[in-house]
């Protein structure tokens, strides 16, 4: 649910309830005045009325005579001078009705006062309720009383309707400003809620469309003046900071990188020195041998074929070195790993059969073509094979793998049953001139090779070994040749 | 792809069924609150009402007890039902009040036995007992517990009246000349001061006290003399009182000699030996000619002779 959303709906859930409740109170407060207000009124009228009621009960107590006919003139006189009087009954001490307006027979008889009041206690009392002929009606039964001496109860009906409607039009009214109440804020939080959520939108964009490529773009930040302006503005020296950020890590980058080359040609330099100079030294050995007597021709053939081996190394070294360098301009072409791998299996056939090595090969079927610097690849993949080779003693195994790793990129693996590579030489066999063989057998250059022109092919090398089990070497490579290189 | 209100339609819909639900419950309580607001049935009963047992006296002989009043019959109710009631709780008789327009028309209901007992003013108990043979058995206490009451003669405030000499050439308004109080004692106090009816502008009787007190007031007469209790009321509306008469007995309760010694027995023995610890003894007060009756002490008769003396002089 969007913050907006969120707000809106509980701030205005907050507001109805609030303004309900405060409303409720307020109506039942104005209803019980406005019930108060009628009743006290319908009050007064009976205590006025209950005055000449009184005088005519005593004078017709002083001299006996029957009250009736006077009572009837009281009762049409507050029947035609009380707004809203509906009836009006006295009874005598004796609770027998005396006076009423509905002694007509034509009155329905369930509105027709009883003719007695069967009770032995008599009370002021107020009740309203639905009468069927007047809707509702106020009644109040007052007792007349003067000190001790009960003298009657008039019973006396006022119209409940108008109360009833003033009440029911304060509820309509109260109802309404609810509405209109609540409707407004909502529409006023709504307005500047949205104008809030803009404004962090806008800078959410901003975000997206910030880019490290394109840094000196501008971006639409928000510039209002409050807390999301800030943001926006924090946003943009944090963008800042970050493209200085990067350009300083291009820089130590190309740093570290330089003097990475420079260590690096440091090393390869003395392992060629090294290794020539053997070859040269033997040379040297040889020829002061051959100077020394020359016509030793015996001596001289046998020294001049060591010489040959000599140079032969050197011839080899350069060669490989040669290799070596060539692995940063791969020519990428269409090539099928699988025929590569076929193709490299052909070239060793002889050396496999020699050796009894069992090889497979299992390609997956959805092993797509990829681009790549197809001599190159067989180039690394012969240095592998020659590796397990070398490593597998009679009757060892090595299995060829090869398939799809994901949407941008292939593998393939090498594996044998070897006597693997021991843990503290994981790092170093990468290194140029690092070699476990015998002099002359190995030069220590092939995996440099591999892992230059994987590099080359912006692919990946990685080493598993368990010593005494298997050694896997599995390189991954982009289908489409070269990954953008991000950083230069 | 955004849409209403920027939701996933699956969350749109919890929220317009969450709103739709409480919308709902909305309209229902407002029904409810409306039929509930608008419903005005009830019993709305003030605190102040008492139910009180309609009290049956039809066991008890019927007496009738005769007042005096020109005011309407519910007032003088007001006033001397609160003896009723108090005798009725007290005696072995039912009191009903009995009115009557003067003095002398109680004093005819006395003697012909239409009353059995009444409180009739003191002149005219003191004129008419020996022809009716009337007798006092109690007179009212006043808050001092006594039983007695003063004339006063009265100005206005701003009058130069100050002493009843200066009263020689002014207009003087006195009450009923049924009434001692009002009439009688005041001409007696005059006397006392050397003053005739000739030394005076004018001289003139009203039927009742208030009506003295009013004409004064308003100007139409310098002084005026009524009962010390009704003048004290109007202390506080420009009233001076600047002479006072000698006490004088209140006004009694009157029986014939014939009356049922019984009847009388109950009467004086209710309103003279009050349990001072009874809560109901506040019946027997607040009569309306002036002061608060507390209670009532017996008397022979002897001190209204005084009055006969005066009224004859
Ligand atoms: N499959 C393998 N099993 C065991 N050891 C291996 C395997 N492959 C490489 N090595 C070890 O890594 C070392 C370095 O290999 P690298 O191919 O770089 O040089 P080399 O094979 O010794 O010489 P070159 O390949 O130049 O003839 C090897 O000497 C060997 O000890
Ligand atoms: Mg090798």
């Amino acid at each position: 649910m969007s913050l907006k959303i969120k707000i809106i709906f509980y701030v205005g859930l907050i507001i109805a309830f609030l303004m309900m409740i405060i409303s409720i109170a307020f109506l039942y407060q104005f209803r019980s005045v406005i019930l108060e207000k009628e009743i006290s009124n319908a009050r007064s009228v009976s205590s006025a009325a209950a005055i000449p009621i009184l005088d005519a009960f005593i004078f017709s107590e002083q001299d006996f005579y029957d009250p009736s006919q006077i009572l009837e003139r009281h009762i049409s006189y507050f029947m035609a001078n009380v707004n809203g009087m509906k009836f009006m009954h006295v009874y005598n001490r004796g609770n027998k009705l005396t006076a009423s307006t509905h002694w007509d027979p034509a009155t329905p008889l369930q509105a027709r006062p009883p003719e007695f009041r069967v009770t032995n206690t008599v009370r002021e009392s107020v009740s309203i309720h639905r009468h069927d002929e007047y809707g509702w009606v106020i009644e109040i039964e007052y007792p007349l009383f003067i000190a001790g001496k009960y003298l009657g109860t008039t019973v006396m009906g006022f119209d409940g309707n108008p109360v009833r409607k003033e009440i029911r039009s304060l509820f309509i009214g109260l109802l309404i400003l609810n509405i209109v109440v609540t409707t407004i804020t909502l529409y006023v939080l709504y307005k500047l809620i949205s104008k809030l959520t803009r404004s962090l939108g806008q800078l959410t964009d901003a975000i997206d469309q910030f880019d490290l490529k394109t840094p000196e773009k501008k971006l639409p930040l928000p510039d209002s003046d409050d807390e999301i302006g800030h943001l926006g503005k924090r946003f943009g020296l944090l963008q800042q900071r970050l493209i200085e950020s990067k350009h300083n890590l291009a820089e130590s980058q190309r740093n570290i990188y330089r003097a990475e080359k420079l260590a690096f040609i440091g090393r390869l330099s003395s392992g060629v020195a090294h290794e020539i100079n053997n070859s040269v030294n033997g040379i040297q050995s040889c020829m002061y041998a051959i100077n020394k007597d020359p016509k030793n021709h015996e001596q001289t053939e046998e020294y001049m074929k060591l010489i040959s081996e000599g140079l032969q190394h050197i011839e080899i070294i350069v060669k490989k070195l040669l290799e070596y360098s060539r692995k940063n301009s791969p020519s990428l072409v269409n090539v099928n790993i699988a025929e590569i791998v076929e193709n490299v299996l052909k070239l060793c056939s002889y050396k496999i059969q020699k050796l009894g090595i069992t090889i497979t090969f299992k390609p997956d079927t959805d092993l797509p073509g990829i681009k790549a610097d197809k001599y190159l690849i067989q180039e690394v993949l012969m240095n592998l094979l020659i590796n397990s080779m070398d490593a597998v003693s009679d009757g060892g195994c090595i299995c060829i793998k090869a398939g799809r790793k994901n949407r941008q990129s292939i593998y393939l693996s090498v594996e044998d049953d070897g006597p693997g590579i021991a843990p503290e030489f994981t790092d170093l066999i990468f290194e140029p001139f690092f070699t476990t063989k015998d002099t002359g057998k190995g030069t220590g250059l092939g995996l440099s090779v591999v892992q230059g022109v994987v590099e080359s092919h912006d692919g990946t090398i990685r080493l598993d070994s368990q010593p005494g089990v298997k050694t896997v070497f599995t390189i991954t490579l982009p289908i489409n040749g070269k990954h953008e290189r991000t950083i230069n | 792809m955004r849409n209403f209100l920027g939701l996933c339609p699956m969350s749109r819909f919890r929220i317009l069924a969450t709103l739709g639900g409480l919308f709902c419950l909305l309209l229902l309580f407002t029904f409810m609150l409306y039929r509930s607001v608008v419903n005005l049935s009830g019993e709305y009963i003030d605190n102040r009402t008492v139910s009180i047992d309609i009290q049956n006296f039809s066991e008890y002989p019927t007496k009738y007890f005769g007042v005096v009043s020109r005011y309407p019959a519910h007032i003088i109710y007001q006033q001397y039902q609160p003896l009723m009631d108090y005798l009725n709780r007290n005696t072995d008789y039912h009191f009903q009040l009995k009115l009557s327009n003067s003095y002398s028309e109680t004093v005819q209901q006395l003697a012909s036995g239409e009353v059995d007992v009444a409180l009739l003013g003191s002149y005219m108990y003191a004129t008419s007992k020996d022809e009716h043979d009337l007798i006092a058995i109690l007179k009212p206490l006043n808050e001092d517990s006594l039983a007695l009451r003063r004339s006063v003669l009265f100005t206005s405030k701003n009058s130069i009246i100050h002493k009843t000499d200066d009263l020689r050439g002014k207009k003087l308004a006195l009450a009923s000349k049924e009434s001692f109080s009002g009439n009688w004692m005041p001409l007696h106090m005059l006397r006392l001061n050397g003053i005739t009816r000739d030394d005076l502008e004018d001289i003139s009787n009203y039927p009742n006290h208030h009506t003295v007190i009013h004409k004064v007031l308003r100007g139409e007469y310098d002084a005026g003399a009524v009962r010390e209790s009704v003048a004290r009321d109007f202390m506080d509306r420009g009233l001076r009182i600047f002479e006072y008469s000698d006490p004088l007995p209140t006004s009694p309760i009157v029986v014939t000699k014939q009356q049922d010694p019984d009847m009388v027995a109950a009467i004086i023995n209710a309103l003279v030996h009050q349990d001072p610890a009874r809560t109901d003894k506040a019946g027997p007060i607040d009569i309306m000619d002036g002061g608060t009756v507390v209670s009532y002490i017996e008397t022979d008769g002897s001190e209204y002779n005084f009055i006969r003396r005066v009224t004859n002089e």
